[in-house]
């Protein structure tokens, strides 16, 4: 039987969310995107400009900050972000450290975010341990 | 020799005694009683029914076909909010359908608020409560409503934020509002409205950021997450509770971007 290849379960995976733009999976300790679907047609670019802001929303020094303040290790990182603009709405989900691998999501504001979020969970979790 | 009066008269002079101190004749429609206007506006005509309301009545109140606020009042307290208008959806999940208690006055404030925010008549049935009570000492009485609006609001806040801000502390630990690294609002559990201060400090923003909201979630205690708002060159921080954030972001994303939604 023919295994399923990353494109196709990111494919799946957006198809099940009308709002959803773009999915890419990503590893934040290089900055790559590994794999991508999205609704229209993209340039590298984009898909890096996106793995660059999901880097700056997961690992800056701010969050770390954050985490500090609140009594935790500063290496502590948010696994969850969720980032809302006037017109689009960005969320990115992160394995636990010390695991780099990373799903970034571009979807419209009206998306069911914290079904887009678990659900990105699960999907992130399947990838990151099939290798 | 008196003239003796005849008692027809004496009953017809009492009566139109009575007359003159008679109120004026409220106007009553399918709808309701109007609420008599005051000079204040619209939001004081309600206090001055709940005020007004000593046995325990359903208030269904009304203003047009599309907006209708049901209260729970009894002893001139709000005793429960048992339905909003559609304009204070926001607010809908914190306070409908619960018993009220003194804390949650400013947050019924923002609902009454958001319910007379037109300038039009408001019309006020009422119904026969279900036969369990609430203790008469629950609820948010007219007065702390009166005292809640006495509170001087933060100059820097513009009011769509003001609004959010105390919907939003229904589902917060602690929230700091921030302009140029300076925490001028700081609400709920003094420690964490500590730290958010520090980090305001710290990280002061960038003016030229654009408007968005931001959360992150799994780097703190107990489920908790934080919110990062940046909007009007004004950076306010919340520290949410695990059941609330999902709630808190999508106060604030609607509050911000309510347009570019619709």
């Amino acid at each position: 039987m023919r295994k399923v290849t990353i494109s196709e379960e990111l494919a799946k995976f957006r198809a099940g969310f009308p709002g959803c733009r773009t999915v890419a999976f990503a590893d934040l300790s290089t900055g790559m995107v590994l794999a991508s679907d999205t609704s229209e047609k993209t340039t590298q670019e984009r898909l890096d400009a996106l793995c660059k802001r999901a880097m700056a929303c997961l690992t800056n020094p701010e969050t770390a900050d954050f985490a500090s303040a609140f009594g935790l290790d500063a290496s502590a990182q948010p696994t969850l972000a969720w980032q809302a603009e006037p017109n689009e709405m960005h969320c990115f989900v992160k394995l636990p450290n010390p695991a780099a691998e990373a799903l970034c999501c571009v979807a419209s504001l009206d998306v069911a975010i914290d079904k887009l979020s678990t659900d990105a969970a699960y999907l992130l979790t399947r990838l990151a341990s099939e290798g | 020799m008196s003239v003796q009066k005849k008692p027809d008269s004496d009953t017809d002079r009492f009566m139109r005694a009575i007359a003159a101190f008679s109120a004026a004749p409220e106007q009553v429609t399918s709808a309701g009683r109007i609420l008599p206007l005051q000079a204040e506006g619209p939001l004081h005509a309600v206090l001055n029914e709940i005020n007004e309301t000593v046995l325990r009545r359903i208030l269904v109140l009304t203003q047009g076909d599309d907006k209708t606020l049901v209260l729970d009042v009894g002893e001139r307290r709000v005793l429960s909010v048992l339905e909003t208008p559609s304009a204070a959806a926001a607010y809908r999940g914190a306070i409908v359908a619960r018993t009220l208690v003194e804390n949650d006055a400013g947050l019924l404030l923002r609902v009454l608020e958001t319910f007379c925010a037109e300038d039009r008549p408001i019309y006020v049935s009422t119904k026969l409560p279900d036969p369990a009570s609430p203790s008469v000492f629950d609820g948010v009485s007219a007065r702390m409503l009166h005292d809640q609006i006495e509170k001087t609001r933060p100059a820097d806040l513009p009011p769509h934020l003001d609004s959010a801000v105390d919907g939003c502390l229904a589902h917060a630990v602690a929230l700091v509002a921030a302009k140029d690294g300076d925490a001028f609002l700081s609400k709920g559990d003094e420690d964490a409205c500590a730290r958010f201060a520090k980090i305001a400090f710290d990280w002061p923003g960038n003016p030229k950021t654009p408007t968005q909201v931001s959360l992150w979630h799994g780097a703190f205690e107990e489920g908790q997450a934080v919110l990062r708002i940046d909007a009007s060159a004004i950076v306010i921080f919340v520290l949410c509770r695990p059941d609330g954030l999902l709630s808190c972001f999508t106060l604030w994303k609607e509050t911000l971007f309510r347009d570019a939604e619709n």
